[in-house]
């Protein structure tokens, strides 16, 4: 096997070790299974013809999530992965098994997260779900550390807000008033990238 | 006997604690503690949005990923 080979078969496995955490971060954004995996197959082909700018060990994990985010947010200007509630995932916690906690508050969850403008969903998915520092989170977000903090606590409060007073809606891109909010928030985050 | 009522504002502390030099004071402070930990401390729900995550992440991976890299490494 050549160094090339070796690389690229280094670069292949590190790649097939993320994708697990890449469907998890695409659905978080987008909330849609299938959509979803759509976002993580565009990724990974973008990846793969990008990967000889990869440089190895560095965190794939946090350069294979730009990639990702930069799809999304191209396809959300396409009006293709956007944020619509997923009832089929959503019937699907519902009737996860009884051991795990509380299936409906998660289902709640779910669909609050889903209400957040896609800037603060990102934000809280990478630091409260992903595990990324707030450095990382702001490297693949490609804006300041102090924006990303920022989003985050408003995302947490608005979510706090709506799960306290069980007041969380439905987002749908079917929603006119939804839908331009949902767009307007995204043109003013990508006139910022 | 020293009756300060305010030698009781620490409620976590035992009756027979003695004085404290500034009860009132460690009461703010202590007081002043928890509503700062309320704050950062993480929500319930910070655990169920790091549960959904991870059962995504624990999902069985769709051979289609596996495929596809798969094909782009074959096609070079």
């Amino acid at each position: 096997m050549t160094a090339a080979q070796r690389s690229t078969a280094d670069f292949k496995r590190e790649l097939i070790g993320v994708i697990p955490q890449l469907r998890a971060f695409a659905r978080g954004l987008c909330g849609r299974s299938e959509l979803a995996d759509d976002l993580v197959q565009e990724t990974l082909l973008k990846a793969w013809a990008a990967r000889d700018r990869f440089e190895p060990g560095t965190s794939i994990r946090a350069w294979t999530f730009v990639i990702l985010r930069n799809v999304y947010l191209s396809g959300l200007r396409r009006a293709r992965f956007q944020g619509d509630y997923d009832e089929v995932a959503a019937e699907r916690i519902l009737s996860a098994p009884a051991e795990q906690e509380a299936p409906l508050h998660l289902a709640d969850l779910h669909r609050a997260l889903m209400t957040l403008a896609p800037e603060r969903r990102e934000a809280l998915l990478l630091i409260g779900a992903g595990g990324f520092s707030y450095e990382e989170a702001a490297a693949i977000a490609g804006c300041a550390v102090g924006t990303i903090k920022s989003r985050v606590g408003r995302a947490r409060a608005q979510l706090a807000t709506m799960i306290d007073n069980g007041t969380v809606e439905r987002r749908s891109k079917r929603d006119p008033v939804a839908n331009a909010a949902i767009m307007a928030e995204l043109q003013r985050a990508t006139r910022r990238r | 006997m020293h009756s300060d009522p305010t030698d009781r504002c620490d409620a976590g502390s035992a009756p027979s604690a003695g004085v404290e030099p500034e009860p009132a004071k460690a009461a703010r402070a202590t007081a002043g503690r928890r509503q700062a930990n309320a704050v950062i401390a993480p929500p319930a729900w910070a655990k169920d949005l790091r549960l959904l995550f991870d059962k995504v992440v624990e999902e069985p991976l769709p051979a289609c990923f596996i495929e596809l890299l798969s094909r782009l490494d074959a096609d070079g």
